[in-house]
């Protein structure tokens, strides 16, 4: 089964073209890994899907439905997750906040319930609390749940964008390159963090330049250069590809 | 936070009492417009410190409250409570349709078209005479009563001292909800937020209305307490004054509006009587300077932790008491 | 009938002129640290009753002029001494930057109204009468317009060979695209800023100096209407293209113009309002900022 699927799906900046004709579909309840040279437009396929950026042409199906004209809180809402390249976490709030905001999709009380302090927005407010601890247990950062993410160490900030990202209850994880600038032990879970979630039956797709990381996890490689898809496969097969070689030879 | 807001409390009860202190009918007057002014400021504290948008034309909606009231209340009769209802609603309309360029632009170019939308306001008040009385001014307008009985300035300190508590309580229920945290990520990152599934347009469409809502109410309780309306007090320089207003007060306190709102409408007049009456505006304006300056983060969190320490001071005195 | 239009065509693009060079002074600051000065009007103000106030000493033109601008740029880096480095090595945002030069512009229209009081002054006649025309053919134009051309002309030569003939074009640039990039690759940033709050000052002192022939020398020259004209020109010139800006307040002014002409001389300034807004909203980036190889 797919869960995602695009069809010729393009994105251009002015006159460069970051993206050109992607076709391509993601397996449900697979690790799928996004590699390729810097520049090739892993990062813009994410922010394509997710909204962030708004297509050139093409057509993005997520589940059947068509969302490329989507906005990206929408997209969020049908359960499509993300984490930024550059880690994007809101300072101005505390860690379990941090998670709270992603839940605010699952919150039925409306301005009134809220000021009046309902019996309905305290028990939804108890809820929530819960849904965010745990998952902030999920990721090791119950005991600084109060604590502000501002100066925390660079791993267990990209563990509570994770975290911020499953509060949505995704069915689509999309990951831009988790294990960047992390320790060997921080990137141990990390891994371990995503095969859990893969037990659970969240799809990942992972942009990564660790090969080790993806050897470990990708169920399934898209290599990309110059915004077009140029080998696909497991990552045994991947590994040995002279087409693959040589644009990463290129690169160098 | 808790603690702050029952020092803000205490702080506020002590001030309710100061009618029956003074009661110079000038003070008092003054005392109103600078609960009037903290009403605005607040609305501002929360579109600026907390959604991160901005506006300098806050003085339009200022004005679309005051006239609307107006209006509704002398020309056609309407009792004063739906004449300010009606400027409110009037006013948050005006900030929905002046939230639609935040959803592109950011900072300076949303700055602008403020400062466009607080300008045509105050040309449309000057040239639609037939309902604003343009530069001759709006008399007439009828002061707080309850049927027959005329309130005086104490008891419309007291109203007013109600309203902005109820302010302050629906922004803080706001603040500390779904609602709250979002405008706050908002503020700090709006693709991430829009990533966590929340309409950043829809956000802002609601501080603007809310921030336009208050700032209309405060022009409807001007109108009604000045009893005349020109088009001076609804200028460019009253809208950047606003924005003086929340901005020593603190962005990020919830009390920075009040603080600010009260502080800025009674230092012009201190410096006034003071013996400054030639240059008491320059030196306003030197003051806000330096304490945006020198004091970023602005007053009111100073004066919290005043008011901290000294309640710890106390505090331990009983202790070895 | 044509020449009416000609004519007002020809007023019109004098005074939008000025309110382009008023313009530029935005530009000249967001092309170096990317903040807006909401107390860019205030030097028009300054400008003018400097000037005035100078003639009146008997300098002549030519050294009251001197004068004035030099005090203006003066100002400029006190500005910079005194408002923007504080506020920014104090962690204040952008924000505390335009509360601050709001709070400014108030201030030096009270100094002025406290020192020179509140009733407009004439100004002298140095750009001539405007009552005094040439005739070229069978259009007549005001001896006044004419001279403020002769200035802008002047001082668009000037910031052209500046910007595009010296070092300091290029280090506006480098700084305007990455402060620490300009600081690795040896450009003075300090220097650099300084320069552009004097040029935004200086430029603006100028304009006011040629606007008061038309607005006589009183505090509204420092007021919000012909401040937004300003920030009109500079944002259809997408803040960052001088020649755009320049060209932004001509067809402004032109409008404007004609808006009184055929329409009403009460909204006169809605003119201006109504096209920053549209411009905001429809393109932000500025309708006259092509993209020039320079600057």
């Amino acid at each position: 089964m797919d869960i995602l699927k695009t069809k010729n799906m393009t994105k251009s900046f002015g006159g460069v073209v970051a993206n050109k004709d992607l076709s391509l579909t993601i397996e449900e309840g697979k690790i799928t890994a996004f590699i390729g040279p810097n520049g090739s437009g892993k990062t813009t396929f994410i922010n394509v899907v997710t909204g962030v950026h708004p297509i050139t042409s093409g057509e993005i199906f997520f589940q059947d439905k068509e969302i490329s004209k989507y906005e990206s809180n929408q997209i969020s809402r049908l359960g499509i997750a993300r984490t930024f390249q550059k880690i994007r976490l809101f300072d101005n709030l505390s860690v379990i906040e941090n998670v709270l905001v992603a839940r605010k999709s699952f919150y039925k009380s409306g301005p009134i319930s809220v000021v009046f302090n309902t019996k309905k927005f305290r028990e939804e407010e108890r809820q929530n609390k819960e849904k965010a601890l745990e998952l902030l247990d999920l990721v090791g950062l119950k005991d600084k749940a109060y604590e502000s993410p501002k100066g925390m160490a660079y791993g267990l900030r990209r563990c509570l964008e994770i975290a911020r990202a499953l509060a949505l209850e995704p069915k689509l994880l999309f990951l831009d390159e988790p294990a960047a600038g992390m320790t060997r032990d921080e990137f141990k879970v990390i891994m371990d963090l995503m095969l859990v979630l893969r037990e659970r039956g969240i799809t990942t797709v992972l942009v990564e330049h660790t090969m080790d990381f993806i050897k470990a996890v990708a169920d399934w490689v898209y290599v990309l250069n110059f915004g077009e898809i140029i080998a696909k496969g497991p990552f045994d097969e991947i590994e040995k590809d002279p087409v693959v070689l040589k644009a990463y030879l290129g690169e160098e | 936070m808790k603690k702050k807001i029952i020092f803000g409390l205490i702080g506020l009860a002590v001030i309710f009492l100061f009618p029956i202190i003074d009661n110079n009918t000038y003070h008092l007057y003054l005392l109103n417009r600078a609960l009037i002014h903290a009403i605005l400021a607040t609305g501002l504290v929360f579109l600026t410190g907390f959604a991160g948008q901005i506006s300098l034309g806050q003085a339009g909606f200022y004005a679309i409250g005051a006239y609307s009231s107006a209006y509704f209340s002398t020309r056609l009769g309407l009792p004063i409570f739906l004449g300010i209802i009606i400027g409110i609603g009037i006013s948050v309309l005006a900030g929905f349709l002046l939230s639609i360029p935040s959803f592109k632009l950011k900072a300076f170019f949303l700055s602008l078209v403020t400062i466009a939308f607080g300008q045509i306001i105050n040309m449309l008040v000057v040239n639609l005479q037939p309902i604003t009385g343009g530069p001759y001014g709006f008399f007439g307008i009828p002061f707080y009563h309850v049927g027959d009985y005329m309130l005086s300035f104490e008891n419309v300190f007291w109203l007013l001292g109600v309203i902005l508590l109820f302010t302050l309580y629906i922004m803080y229920k706001i603040k500390h909800s779904h609602y709250g945290r979002a405008m706050l990520a908002m503020n700090s990152d709006d693709v991430a937020t829009e990533t966590c599934g929340i309409s950043t347009k829809k956000l802002k469409i609601a501080a603007f209305g809310f921030s336009a809502g208050l700032a209309g109410l405060a022009g409807a309780l001007y109108a009604h307490l000045a009893g005349f309306l020109s088009p001076e007090p609804f200028t460019f320089f009253e809208s950047s004054n606003f924005v003086a207003m929340a901005v020593v007060g603190g962005l990020r306190d919830m009390l920075g509006g009040v603080v600010g709102g009260i502080g800025l409408t009674l230092l012009p007049e201190f410096l006034r009587f003071g013996g400054w009456e030639n240059y008491y505006l320059m030196v306003t304006s030197i003051i806000v300077i330096v304490i945006i300056i020198f004091m970023p983060k602005g007053l009111a969190p100073l004066l919290g932790n005043m008011f901290k320490k000294i309640f710890r001071v106390k505090s331990s005195n009983t202790k070895t008491l | 009938m044509l020449q009416d239009i000609l004519q007002n065509i020809i007023s019109g693009a004098s005074i939008g002129a000025t309110y382009g060079l008023v313009g530029l002074g935005v530009v000249f600051l967001w092309l170096t640290i990317s903040r807006i000065n909401f107390a860019n009007i205030s030097s028009a103000m300054l400008g003018a009753y400097l000037f005035i106030t100078f003639y009146g000493m008997n300098l002549g033109f030519f050294l009251s002029f001197v004068f004035s601008v030099a005090l203006i740029a003066l100002y400029g880096l006190g500005l910079r001494q005194f408002i923007y480095e504080p506020i920014r090595k104090r962690g204040g945002g952008r924000l505390e930057f335009v509360v601050a030069t709001l709070m400014l512009c108030t201030f030096w229209l009270n100094l002025i109204i406290v020192a020179y009081g509140a009733l407009p002054r004439p100004f002298p006649p140095v750009f001539g009468k405007s009552t005094d025309f040439v005739s070229i053919g069978s259009i007549k134009i005001s001896v006044l317009y004419l001279n403020i051309y002769f200035v802008i002309a002047i001082l668009m030569v000037l910031i052209y060979i500046l910007l595009n003939k010296t070092l300091i074009g290029k280090s506006f640039r480098a700084a305007a695209q990455n402060r620490e990039a300009a600081a690795l690759m040896g450009i003075n940033v300090k220097f650099t800023t300084s320069l552009s709050f004097m040029m935004a000052t200086c430029v603006v002192g100028i304009a006011g100096i040629l606007l008061a022939p038309i607005y006589f020398v009183s505090v509204e020259l420092g007021g919000g209407a012909i401040g937004v004209k300003g920030f009109a020109s500079a944002v259809l010139g997408g803040l960052t293209n001088p020649y755009g800006t320049i060209l932004g307040g001509v067809c402004l002014g032109v409008l404007e113009n004609f808006s009184t002409l055929y329409i009403s001389s009460t909204y006169k300034d809605v003119i201006s309002f109504s096209v920053l807004i549209l411009v905001l909203i429809i393109k932000p980036s500025g309708i006259f900022n092509w993209k020039s190889k320079r600057v």
